[in-house]
């Protein structure tokens, strides 16, 4: 395969253990235990990657730190010597998890996403409600330099482009006993949108969203209500403005996702979608409250379009 | 309730303005209106003829409308050859003794709290002259902030003896879809169940020459928004209105529309001189109307708006 596949994904928690309660749990995900510096790193093998559970304020993330996803790693035999081969510039390197050795890519080159390159480590997993990584989701304001970095340099393939866009359509009606009905409807208003572009690493993609119309005003609360294109294009649009482009969530691949939200909201997870609800690619998709990991850490799931080709291979 | 006032023209429609002089200038100059001032009490009050009634211009401070209210829409003035008997008919409370009021006719106050919020006054005829000008023809209506239409009917047609005149449901309905366009993927367009976030019941009860617009909102789980005086209206910012009328002030008066030929000529000449606009052509309004807003700055706090539409 062309380009570079994701080894692991690195999530950065105020609380570690909900969230290895919540993938090794309620999901299922086998945990491996890898060694760094003396100290045990949870990781959940997922598909063909994993995911790794940080606290916070671990040494081992790279300023600044923040909960949610970190940074991806994507799986390099010589971590320095690829860096160099693309002339991706490198602020740190090392040989950390298990002993493997990695660099750090800055993040300036990558358009915000915080990339590293890894000497492959082998996390097995095993098969439940989550099956694989869908998607890393971007919030970004630039997709064509994203683009540029990780499909022109990189070579990962570009999988597809999408545009969403919520419209508002108003009519009024006045209906008298006297002077009859009057109808009018008034020009449909553009909510929200997004741009989309999913870029394949390994065995899921990069989701960069970016906003349709940065002049649209982000809406104030998010999370209350059943999400839409709107709340999307305003998370997108608020991280944004507050951290700059880079990596702002990350989907799960589940095979029935009307199975999936309720069974999670049974295990007493707080859910902003109890049911599937129309997502990229012809997906269904339902978000989890990022409350129940203290802050920060979005993540959703993704029941993948079955009859336009995605997925067939799953 | 056996007793009815029988149906009475309305004598003057009572306005409590920043500055009674320069409302009745604007009135007098820009509506193209005939003033005449006339006392009331200690004060000198401008009278402008509209259609077979008048606007009485009050300071807010006049002792003449008591308790130094908000501006706006203040009382009405139904005519009665005899006030007192015109009370006692209704079979409604009154709220004070007979005393003159302007130009020395005699009145008497209704309790307002029996009028659906409405301040009413039976007052003895002013014998004004009929009046019109290009841009105004009368007074169409009377917009009262209610909170019971039935009620309003009940008290206004059964115990004053006004007509009724229409009543119609305003709403405005908002639908939202969703479009996913991929070049890969198939199309996705899917539509979230429509909402109505504006509702009105509007109750026409005629008085005179005009009618008294009773705007109930009907609005369920969706909080009302902010005044907005910088957007054209629509239902959903006309049921805001009075859902904060209501919030503020209780039941009440709440704006004055006038009758005109041509609404965005008349639009257009109003901006031409300086006035503040909230719409600045007309818009679609009840009985088959086009409205526009001019903004209550406009005229000493006074909420106007203008009407064309076809008598049927």
């Amino acid at each position: 395969m062309a380009g570079y596949a994701l080894n692991y994904l690195a999530l950065a928690a105020r609380n570690v253990e909900p969230v290895c309660r919540f993938l090794g749990e309620s999901l299922g995900l086998a945990r491996t235990d890898v060694t760094l510096q003396g100290r045990a790193i949870p990781f959940f093998g997922i598909g063909q990657s994993a995911l790794a559970v940080f606290d916070v304020d671990d040494p081992y993330l790279d300023e600044p730190r923040f909960p949610g996803v970190h940074h991806m790693a994507l799986g390099a035999t010589d971590p320095a010597a690829t860096a160099t081969q693309h002339g991706l510039p490198v602020t740190g390197t090392g040989a950390g998890l298990n002993g493997k050795r990695f660099v750090s890519i800055d993040p300036a080159a990558t358009v915000g996403i915080r990339t590293r390159f890894i000497e492959p480590l082998p996390i097995p997993a095993n098969a439940g409600p989550a099956y694989k990584i869908d998607h890393l989701g971007i919030a970004t304001n630039d997709n064509d330099a994203t683009v540029r970095v990780f499909t022109g340099n990189l070579g990962c393939p570009i999988q597809s482009t999408q545009t969403d866009i919520e419209i508002r359509n108003v009519t009024e009606s006045f209906i008298s006993d006297k002077y009859g009905a009057v109808y009018h409807a008034r020009a449909p208003q553009i909510l929200g949108g997004l741009r989309d572009v999913f870029i394949t690493v390994g065995d899921c993609e990069l989701e960069l969203l970016m906003d349709f119309d940065p002049s649209m005003k982000p809406k104030e609360q998010l999370g209350e209500e059943q999400g839409n294109t709107k709340g999307d294009q305003s998370a997108i649009a608020k991280y944004v403005a507050r951290r700059g482009p880079g990596l702002a969530h990350v989907a799960f691949a589940t095979r029935d996702i009307d199975a999936t939200l309720p069974k999670l909201a049974a295990d007493g997870w707080r859910m902003i979608d109890l049911v599937g609800r129309p997502g990229g690619r012809g997906s269904k998709i339902g978000f989890v409250h990022p409350s129940n990991f203290g802050g920060g850490l979005l993540i959703h799931f993704v029941e993948p379009q079955v009859d336009g080709g995605y997925g067939a291979d799953a | 309730m056996s007793t009815q006032a029988t149906a009475t023209g309305l004598a003057y429609l009572a306005l409590a303005v920043d500055d009674p002089q320069a409302s009745a200038a604007r009135f007098e100059k820009d509506f193209g209106l005939p003033r005449r001032d006339v006392r009331c009490g200690a004060s000198s009050v401008p009278l402008i003829s509209v259609g077979a009634t008048a606007l009485a211009l009050f300071a807010q401070d006049d002792p003449f409308l008591g308790g130094n209210p908000k501006k706006g829409v203040h009382h009405l003035g139904l005519c009665a050859a005899d006030p007192e008997a015109a009370v006692r008919a209704s079979g409604l409370p009154a709220a004070g003794q007979l005393s003159k009021g302007i130009a020395g006719k005699a009145q008497i106050t209704l309790a307002q709290e029996a009028t659906s919020g409405v301040r009413v006054r039976f007052t003895e005829p002013l014998g004004l002259a009929p009046a019109r000008s290009d841009m105004v023809e009368r007074i169409d209506h009377i917009g009262v902030a209610s909170s019971d239409n039935r009620a309003a009917r009940a008290t206004f047609i059964g115990q004053l003896g006004c007509v009724y005149e229409s009543q119609q449901t305003d709403s405005e309905v908002e639908t939202i879809s969703e479009n996913f366009t991929s070049d890969t993927h198939r199309y996705i367009f899917h539509t979230r169940p429509s909402r109505l976030v504006g509702s009105m019941r509007v109750t026409f009860i005629t008085v005179g020459d005009c009618a008294l617009e009773f705007l109930q909102d009907l609005t369920v789980d969706v909080s009302a928004d902010t005044a907005r005086h910088d957007a054209a209206g629509d239902t959903r910012a006309d049921r805001s209105a009075i859902a904060r009328h209501i919030a503020a002030r209780g039941a009440g008066l709440h704006h004055l529309a006038l009758k005109t030929p041509d609404i965005d000529a008349a639009l257009s000449r109003l901006g031409k001189v300086g006035y503040r606009l909230i719409d600045t052509v007309g818009r679609p309004g009840s009985r088959r109307a086009r409205i526009g807003f001019l903004h209550p700055a406009a005229l000493g706090g006074v909420l106007v708006h203008l009407v064309e539409r076809e008598e049927l």
